[in-house]
Order: C-alpha cells, then structure tokens, then sequence
C-alpha cells in the first residue's frame, strides 16, 4: 500500500489528463440447489468492484464499456433452467456468503433490482456462455459492492421423474468495464515539468 | 592546508565571474524558463535543459522540446518566436505532446496495484499547447504575464504573472502568481531562484501546486519542487 501511495501520485504527475482503466474482477463459480419444481430459487451473490472504479465521485467519468459474462451450466439431464438476473445496489450477502431464498423470504430490494439478463432457457446438460451488456450494469460504477441476484426456475421436461435436489452451476462469474477517468485536477504537474 | 569542500567550489565558481561582472543584463535564464512558466527572453544560444532543450533557427523563432516529459515518455516538440523591441518582449510558442508511455505505466501500476482486478491503467496526455508571453525589461527587473493553453484529454488554461529581478551577477530571484481556468487548483504560485552563466543554467524553487484529486484517495500534493538545469553552447 505504501509502494502505491507514493507510485500513484508520479504516474499521475504525467498523466495529468486523463486515464484509460481496465478493471476485470477475478473469475468465480456459483453453485444454486434446486429444491422444488416450478418455484424459482433466488442466488444473491455479491460482487466487490476494484477501488479504481470506486472513486468517481466528482469526476467526469467516461463509461466506455460494461458488462458482464458467465457460463451457465445445467447438468441435469431432465430438467429445462429458466434464469433471468438482477443488478442490484443493496443486498445481504458477501463475497464468502452467497445467499439463497424463495419467493417465500424473497427481500424487498429484489423488486427494486435492475433486471440485466432477460428471462431465458437452458436446456438439459448444456453448457451456455452469456455475456451481458445491458445498460443497467452501468449503475455498478462507483459502487464498491453490488449484488446480482439470478432467479433460477427449474420445469421439467422429458418423461423421467426429476431428481431432486439437483443444482446448476453459474461458472466464471466476471464483472468487466473500461473507463476514462479525467484528472482535471493535476494541472500543476506539467507546469514544473516545462510542458 | 585542508581542502576547501566541493560544494564551496562550485559555489564560488558560480559567484565569482558574476559578482565581478558590474555591468549585468538583467534577468536571464539561457531556457527562456522561469520556473513553471515561459520567461520572456529569446534563445541566444542552443540549449540543452531539463525543462527545455531548444535550438534557435532565425528570426528569433527556436525548435524546442521539455527533456523532462520526454524522459517520462512523452515526446514533444514545439516552436517558439520570441522578439526583443526595446523594453518590451513578445513570445508566442506552440508544442506537440504525444505520450508513448501508456502501456509501461501501465504494467508498473498493476503489478504494484493491491486489486489483481485492474487489468489495465493507462494514462493519456497528447495533444497540442499554446501559450504566449509579454514581458518588460526594466534593467534588472523583468515582469510579465503569461497565458497557456493546453488540449490534452481534458483541457488545461492558465494566466500567470511573473517578477524576476536580477540581484546579483547571472543570478534572480524568480516570483510567479496566477489562476488556472482549468486544469487544478485555482490559485497556482512559484518562487526561487534562477542562474543564468555563460554556460550553466539553473533552476531551483518550489511550486504551490495544490494537486488533490478524487482518484488519489487521501493523497494531496500541495507543492513540488522544481529543478531545472541546462548548459548553453555559446
């Protein structure tokens, strides 16, 4: 952290305009058990964003580009996975403590949630990537933690008696964005430098 | 006998061949640099400085280039027209920056970066500036103004006045004071000292700077230093 306190101000002391940041966070996987038929199971997971794209505050930040991209990954061989997902700015859970609920205990929030992935359909043993560009995954920006909650619906499908419990597992859950963060402020450094 | 220290040397070196000249021109620089502003001056000589390294064609107009951007990758190169008319003094100079460096500070500041989220930090600073100087020299006393304009990702305008009096031989004390439209901290000052030889230039004072920015959390830099030193090949 030290290294980085004083490393951060002499690169800015050149890049007195602007920067251009990638952040990526790091890939993870999300197992959702299926407990019942035809009721949807909610995972609220949550996602810690890179300070870098936490201090925005008073800042003309440029958002070039959001999104996020999973594999969904349904190893039953009976059961259709209907998904839908929601970017939500409040929530329970934590990195370490996914939650899960029904409609039963479903939190308030979740209405308020900005849906990001339509509904859709997974057919048995599949293996789906989904990238996800909606608008709404702008709102993360500045946030340092957001949640997205996936409504996980199982149907039935086929002739054979579901198994249940049966679960799906949402892999490589990562959060991407690019930014231009403008650094109005650092006028002074050009000047000492004879720009 | 002992040895007088090194640093002695020097400083007579630079003191005795200007105190003994009687009759000094005024201010003078050798990089037309003040401290953190132009200095309206014309290039007499060609001049290899830290804060500018320039060549004089004709006409006084001059080629010159910041040898410290340069050395933070950012290459530049302008053009300057400056003429003496009796007391009064016009400059009018134009720079090109293109920064090169992204991708090296880049690589530095996520591999020191806490979050293996940051995949890329890339810092931008091209584009063109502008400025232009008015001067009166008075004797020893040189006072003037400065405006410049930079148009990098975000743009960049300050006004700067400046005195520079001429107290001892090569050597003056440098004062600056202006606002910056845009671009930092509204008030911007320098004070320090400027040698102009033969030969050897220097620069040396501190700058109020105030850089504070959201993107630095808890870091603000109110001053730097500024160093500048240069040989002139006359």
């Amino acid at each position: 952290m030290m290294m980085r306190a004083l490393l951060l101000p002499c690169v800015l002391l050149l890049s007195a305009c602007s920067a251009e940041i990638a952040i990526q966070t790091e890939p993870f996987d999300q197992v959702v058990p299926i407990t019942s038929l035809l009721e949807p199971v909610y995972a609220e997971v949550a996602l810690d964003l890179p300070e870098e794209s936490v201090n925005t505050q008073n800042l003309d930040i440029i958002v070039n580009e959001v999104s996020a991209s999973l594999v969904v990954v349904n190893p039953s061989s009976t059961l259709t996975l209907r998904t839908s997902a929601r970017l939500s700015l409040t929530g329970s859970a934590t990195p370490d403590n996914p939650r899960l609920y029904t409609d039963l205990n479903r939190p308030a929030y979740y209405d308020t949630a900005a849906e990001i992935l339509a509904e859709r359909d997974f057919p048995p043993v599949s293996r789906t990537p989904v990238r996800i560009e909606s608008q709404a995954l702008q709102r993360a920006i500045g946030r340092r933690r957001v949640w997205v909650i996936v409504s996980n619906t199982v149907v039935r499908s086929g002739l054979t008696l579901p198994q249940l419990p049966a679960r799906i597992v949402l892999e490589d859950i990562v959060f991407q964005a690019l930014l231009t963060k403008p650094f109005p402020g650092l006028g002074g450094a050009l000047e000492a430098g004879g720009l | 006998m002992k040895p007088p220290p090194l640093a002695a040397c020097v400083l007579a070196a630079l003191l005795s061949p200007s105190l003994a000249a009687a009759d000094a021109d005024g201010v003078r620089t050798n990089t037309a640099r003040l401290l953190t502003t132009d200095a309206a001056e014309a290039i007499d000589a060609p001049v290899l400085g830290l804060q500018r390294t320039a060549l004089p064609l004709f006409a006084g107009l001059a080629v010159d280039t910041s040898l410290y951007a340069n050395a933070l990758l950012a290459p530049n190169l302008g053009l300057r027209w400056a003429l003496a008319a009796g007391p009064h003094r016009f400059v009018l100079g134009a720079r090109y920056t293109h920064f090169v460096g992204a991708s090296v500070y880049s690589d530095v500041v996520t591999s020191e970066a806490d979050t293996p989220a940051l995949q890329r930090f890339e810092p931008e600073l091209s584009g063109p500036s502008f400025y232009g100087v008015y001067g009166l020299a008075l004797g020893r006393l040189l006072v003037q103004g400065e405006a410049r304009y930079g148009h990098y990702t975000s743009d960049y305008l300050s006004f700067t006045g400046a005195v520079a009096f001429n107290f001892a031989g090569h050597w003056s004390v440098v004062g600056e004071a202006g606002v910056r439209v845009k671009g930092g901290a509204t008030l911007r000052a320098a004070a320090g000292l400027r040698y102009g030889g033969e030969h050897f230039g220097l620069g040396l004072g501190a700058s109020y700077v105030d850089m504070s920015d959201p993107a630095l959390p808890g870091e603000r830099l109110p001053v730097l230093p500024v160093l500048d030193l240069s040989w002139s090949f006359r």
